[in-house]
């Protein structure tokens, strides 16, 4: 395992954002994070990368447990964890050339000669398809795509064995979108790197990724692998998620499962099962303690206790 | 006649660069689509491509440095430009309106989410106070907004974004206009919360026979929820037609690519090579607008495409639109 997240837990202030959760990403792997606003994805996402102190559980990261690296020892090690956000705008220092941009991490984590550094970031450019031209400008020359290849090639600078991408394509249009998936694409078939996937959009995970946690409120409430998880998704509310996924085909039949209800408040999470309160099929039972994660097949499970009845299949 | 006809319609920005020259961003360059009665309408294309700007046209809401450099806006056959400010601040606000973007930045904040509906219909129509409050209590029944009654009194900063989304529907509603605009009318929402709204925006439409226009890059917006798409590219649009037809066989490169690029595609027929930049709108080249991206691109193309017309109104703007 690359990276083994165990019970994290984290809270700011009164809310809890995130509440035990388990997370593995092997060795070239790609994880995807799913969930609606509130679930903790992108919580998770700077837990596992220390950018926040988790407020329990433990992180393994390469075999060694970072939970409470000291900062300095941390600061090697992300060469080998990088992270790319969702706002290549934000993510940028907007008075260094791209050039420089892509320096930094060399200048920080390896001994290079100058002049080797130089041919270094000329093969980044090259690996992200970016011309060379823009490796002398400045940021707000370029497009969004130019820029989230900037970010990307920058995570790729130093060899990572893990990159986490926060919503990397949820700020661009369509085609650009596309060429950012396809990069991806080929980053992993040729770097063998491991990707957390964090996004919303079902559509790019089912794309991308090997294997899927599906977020409600802080809990994992269903995990396996991708293509198992959306053709028979078990737990009520990934129906209910993906139910309202809107493929690109008019043709495509829609078979809705209404949602009833508010999300509970993070602040005054119920004791039992967090979708409870919005779930077709909930017993008094569900409301009383959390459900453990009931397994489903080789590595598929969710956290419903109907599924013991078979009664976790919500009617269309 | 159609409910709503723009033919032509140019929209350019004028400004004078650091040399004092005037420049010119041609961002509308001849847009042309009607609406029915009763119908929905899809308007897709990347950022830039002029969705929002178009809408904000046919209001009448631009301001200088944007101008309406040509063509016409017919809207229940009068000529919008032709009106006087006084009756065209009516025909918005009651025959056509739009339902905004970012629904906690397009709410007055420190007016309650009641007053607000009562000022919208009390701007347009003589209404007591009383009556207008009752008709906003059901306008947020209609919206389904659990206990309308309580909401009346809220607060905008106290709704969910769900919550927001609905008000701006039910604000947009509340003067039972023939059309209405909404720009990007969930982007920011959850997936089920979307598709909730989406849901109750569709079912008002019909049930009081209104006429809408969606200005989406949300595919699969289009795809179940539009009768009719039209694309975008650099100030024009490209294809239109029944979604179903569109979606079926695209007549243009550009909305071929478009639909090729979304993940579902991709999954299942790999990688096409798209994207790329839009055309600089300060110096847009002659012929096609779309020829520099174009993986059909031929020595025609730096002639002006005319559009080709199809069956049930299906028409594309390419030399090629015609071969299979």
């Amino acid at each position: 395992m690359i990276l083994e997240g165990r019970n994290l837990v984290k809270r700011f202030g009164n809310v809890h954002a995130v509440n035990g959760v388990d997370i593995t990403v092997a060795a070239g792997e790609a994880v995807g994070l799913v969930g609606e606003s509130g679930s903790g994805k992108s919580t998770i996402g700077m837990l596992v990368t220390r950018l926040l102190p988790a407020t329990a559980g433990s992180i393994r990261f390469d075999g060694r447990d970072i939970t409470a690296l000291p900062e300095a020892e941390m600061r090697a090690l992300r060469a080998k964890l990088q992270i790319v956000f969702q706002d290549p705008w934000g993510a940028l220092n907007p008075r260094m050339r791209i050039s420089r941009a892509l320096e930094e991490p060399l200048l920080l984590h390896t001994q290079l000669q100058a002049s080797e550094r130089a041919s270094r970031v000329k093969e980044l450019a090259q690996k992200v398809h970016l011309p060379p031209a823009v490796l002398e400008r400045f940021p707000n020359e370029l497009s969004g795509g130019q820029l989230q290849r900037v970010c990307i090639a920058r995570a790729l600078a130093t060899q990572p064995k893990l990159i986490v991408l926060d919503e990397p394509t949820s700020s661009l249009d369509l085609s650009v979108r596309a060429g950012i998936l396809q990069l991806l694409d080929e980053i992993r078939r040729t770097s063998g790197v491991a990707i957390l996937f964090i996004s919303h959009d079902l559509d790019t995970v089912e794309l991308v990724t090997d294997r899927v946690l599906v977020l409600y409120l802080g809990n994992v409430v269903e995990q396996g692998a991708t293509r198992e998880i959306f053709a028979r998704p078990a737990h009520p509310y990934t129906q209910t998620l993906l139910s309202a996924n809107l493929p690109p085909d008019p043709e495509a039949k829609l078979a809705r499962h209404p949602v009833i209800g508010e999300t509970p408040s993070p602040i005054d999470l119920p004791p039992g099962c967090a979708f409870a309160s919005r779930c077709p099929v909930a017993i008094p039972a569900c409301r009383e303690a959390r459900p453990p994660a009931m397994p489903l097949g080789e590595a598929h499970s969710a956290a419903c206790i109907r599924i013991a009845e078979g009664a976790n299949v919500l009617a269309s | 006649m159609s409910l709503l006809a723009v033919e032509d319609l140019h929209v350019h920005f004028a400004s004078r660069g650091l040399d004092n020259q005037l420049r010119v961003a041609r961002a509308l360059n001849g847009v042309s689509f009607e609406v029915e009665e009763g119908e929905v309408l899809g308007l897709v294309g990347e950022t830039g491509a002029g969705k929002s700007l178009t809408a904000l046209a046919l209001l009448g809401l631009l301001q200088p440095p944007a101008l309406v450099a040509g063509g016409r806006i017919r809207f229940e056959g009068r000529e919008l430009a032709a009106l006087a400010s006084g009756a065209r601040d009516h025909v918005r606000g009651t025959r056509l309106t739009m339902i905004p973007q970012s629904p906690h930045t397009s709410l007055d904040p420190l007016t309650r989410v009641g007053d607000q509906l009562v000022r919208m219909q009390r701007e347009h129509r003589r209404l007591s106070k009383a009556e207008a409050w009752r008709r906003a209590g059901e306008m947020l029944a209609e919206v389904r907004i659990p206990a309308p009654e309580q909401r009346l009194r809220a607060w905008p900063h106290e709704l969910s974004g769900g919550m927001a989304q609905r008000v701006l529907i039910a604000m947009a509603l509340v003067n039972q206009p023939r059309l209405v605009i909404a720009d990007e009318p969930t982007t920011g929402l959850d997936v089920t919360v979307q598709a909730e709204v989406l849901d109750t925006l569709r079912e008002l439409v019909r049930a009081h026979g209104m006429s809408a226009i969606v200005i989406t890059h949300d595919l699969g917006i289009v795809a179940h929820y539009c009768d009719r798409i039209a694309v975008m590219f650099a100030g024009i649009i490209v294809e239109q037609g029944p979604t179903r037809a569109v979606f079926r066989e695209q007549r243009h490169p550009y909305t071929r690519a478009l639909i090729a690029s979304t993940p579902k595609r991709i999954a299942e027929r790999g990688f096409a090579h798209v994207g790329g930049t839009p055309p600089d709108l300060y110096a847009l080249p002659a012929g096609c607008l779309y020829r520099d991206r174009c993986v059909q691109a031929a020595d025609i193309c730096v002639q002006p495409p005319l559009n080709m017309r199809f069956n049930q109104g299906h028409a594309a703007l390419c030399h090629f639109a015609a071969e299979r």
